[in-house]
């Protein structure tokens, strides 16, 4: 059996990590148990085949390039492409947009702005488990932050009688 | 009328894998219980039904989901755990509607194309 150098174990190691963060990257847009799934199946199937053939770096690059590139073994999201334009589509404008409108109402009138706080929070908790990270980190905390505001006006500025 | 570009015959393989690659799997997959790597391999590996074998296991977690598949891991003699696969009785449905219907549809073209060989 060919006993392989430290150096070309950390080599080995790097490709097979750069990898499997743009395959995470490329995956990042589906539910989180597929993202899982795909990652670890992945990462068994280049283990599997490194170790059939123990032999050095160059193994690791013929079991990538089999692979494939990371953003073409994953389909885009539906209506989306891989441009410039589509990028802008995925930013979180919904998010954002409920999560101002329930902070300017939870300072303005704040019964409306509860629902609509928990409304945005509803909204983050859907595009967390729809894989959506960046969304659903948006909505949480505006969401959050608008019931909290509209909790310390409740508290703090209603007349005790 | 409209020319194939020099590059088309791969441009209509890649839209012809669209419609089939997951009866493949599934196919391959009721044969026996497989891992990815065998499933991959029964199918001609890269550049078969497969643009890339890194689009099988996007694929299967698909399968997965919809419930066409099951996954069950074991420990392997070498290197990772493996996770087989195998069809469950909605993924048998499905691939013998697909055998079906390919079939009927596969018939049809080729009759229609036979004469046209060039």
């Amino acid at each position: 059996m060919t006993r392989r150098r430290p150096t070309e174990d950390s080599s080995r190691d790097r490709a097979v990590t750069r990898y499997l963060d743009e395959v995470r990257v490329a995956v990042a847009h589906l539910p989180p148990i597929e993202q899982h799934e795909i990652l670890t199946e992945i990462q068994s199937h280049i283990e599997t085949r490194l170790a059939e053939s123990p032999a050095g770096s160059d193994d690791v690059r013929a079991v990538l390039r089999d692979l494939g590139q990371p953003a073409s073994i994953v389909p885009p999201p539906h209506g989306q492409e891989h441009s410039p334009r589509a990028r802008v589509r995925t930013a979180p404008w919904g998010a954002v947009l409920l999560g101002l409108l329930s902070m300017v109402s939870a300072i303005v009138y704040w019964p409306v702005g509860i629902v609509l706080s928990l409304a945005t929070v509803a909204f983050g908790v859907i595009s967390r488990r729809r894989g959506r990270s960046n969304e659903a980190g948006v909505a949480l905390v505006l969401g959050s932050g608008a019931f909290i505001v509209c909790a310390v006006i409740l508290v703090f500025l209603t007349p005790v009688r | 009328m409209h020319y194939m570009e020099p590059n088309g015959s791969s441009e209509l393989l890649v839209q012809m894998r669209k419609g089939v690659v997951e009866y493949c799997v599934l196919a391959a997959i009721a044969r026996e219980p497989s891992y990815g790597h065998e499933v991959a391999t029964r199918l001609g590996g890269s550049g078969g039904v497969f643009g890339s074998l890194g689009s099988l296991y996007p694929l299967l977690a698909r399968l997965r989901a919809r419930g066409w598949i099951e996954g069950e891991w074991r420990d392997s003699p070498h290197g990772a755990p493996r996770r087989y696969y195998t069809l469950t009785a909605d993924g048998q449905q499905v691939l013998n509607a697909f055998v079906v219907t390919w079939r009927g549809f596969a018939n049809a073209v080729n009759s229609h194309i036979q004469t046209e060989e060039p």
